[in-house]
């Protein structure tokens, strides 16, 4: 049952894509690109990653839409009859070749939920079990992201405050 | 030039929903610990609530104000979580070793909950103000502001 849903979700996901790149008017790539995070989202949801995926239902459907949007009104837009572009023999080679190597490389990857496999194997079992005898905390996810590793997530906030900063620098002279 | 939005209806609607769209991002937060979600997923909501209620049911011209008070705030969100990382260093604890705050609970386990509480928190505003300061930015275009003053 899972396996079918995810693989109606890759179908779709892919379409989005896609359509993403193909369609004329800017405003409906945008939306498409919404749609592709929200298949995404649900992918993740399938395989059970829920706070990713409660992250990209968040910011990819919600607020990268929003920002595209308002980046468009603002750009000035030349609209112009573009051809339908071909498919050039050689791009589509190239592209098959290299999903070719990524494929072959992740044949020696673990198997998906594989307990023997070095991320399962090390960390992941310590902070399973002691992160409601250290913590209280029942989601290990919390713990991990803001006590186990909360310089990272330190520094991350620091990142998302330097996007705000770099942006009135950019588009503001004062303020 | 962002201006309330024709529809009557559009505007009430929008409004109804902001309260609701708040208390999840609230519920989300503080029951981080239980289920998906944090800091940073309350932060989009609160952040999302925000832009629609501006979107929708505001006139809005010159906004340099609120844009000081926006990024004010973001820098208290960022000193909230850097605090809660310090304060164990006068314990003689190493830097984000939550358990060392003694006056927090009685318990370690209960310092580092409420530690990872307040952390969330900081992680929060930074998240919702980042949006909005960002929003605020990109809707307010510079020529046509001048033009309105």
């Amino acid at each position: 049952m899972i396996e079918t849903t995810n693989l109606v979700l890759i179908v779709f996901v892919f379409l989005t894509a896609i359509a993403a790149l193909r369609v004329q008017e800017l405003v409906s790539a945008i939306f498409l690109l919404g749609a592709y995070s929200f298949f995404i989202a649900l992918l993740w949801a399938t395989l059970g990653a829920l706070d990713v995926s409660f992250t990209e239902a968040m910011v990819g459907v919600g607020a990268s839409t929003i920002f595209m949007i308002l980046g468009l009104f603002r750009a000035k837009r030349h609209v112009a009859k573009a051809k339908p572009s071909r498919v050039r023999g050689y791009a589509l080679a190239l592209i098959i070749l290299i999903a070719g190597f990524f494929v072959w490389g992740s044949m020696d990857l673990p198997a998906f939920g594989n307990a023997q496999a070095a991320a399962n194997a090390y960390l992941s079992p310590y902070y399973l079990i002691n992160s409601i005898k250290d913590m209280h905390t029942p989601n290990a996810v919390t713990a991990i992201v803001v006590d186990y590793r909360g310089f990272d997530t330190l520094i991350e906030t620091a990142v998302i405050f330097t996007a705000a900063v770099s942006c009135l620098v950019i588009m503001k002279e004062k303020i | 030039m962002i201006q309330k939005h024709d529809s009557v209806i559009v505007q009430r609607i929008s409004l109804l929903l902001i309260p609701f769209i708040q208390l999840f991002a609230l519920y989300v937060l503080f029951h981080g610990h239980y289920s998906p979600g944090g800091g940073f997923q309350a932060g989009v909501l609160i952040g999302a609530s925000i832009i629609l209620k501006v979107l929708v049911a505001s006139n809005y011209r010159g906004m340099n104000s609120f844009l000081r008070v926006e990024l004010l705030i973001a820098c208290f969100g960022l000193g909230i979580y850097a605090v809660i990382g310090t304060i164990p260093l006068f314990y003689n604890a190493e830097f984000f070793d939550y358990g060392a705050i003694q006056f927090l609970a009685a318990h370690e386990d209960k310092r580092r909950y409420w530690s990872i509480l307040i952390a969330e928190t900081g992680v929060m505003t930074v998240v919702a103000m980042t949006l909005v300061l960002i929003f605020h930015i990109l809707a307010v275009s510079p020529t046509k502001d001048s033009d309105h003053a």
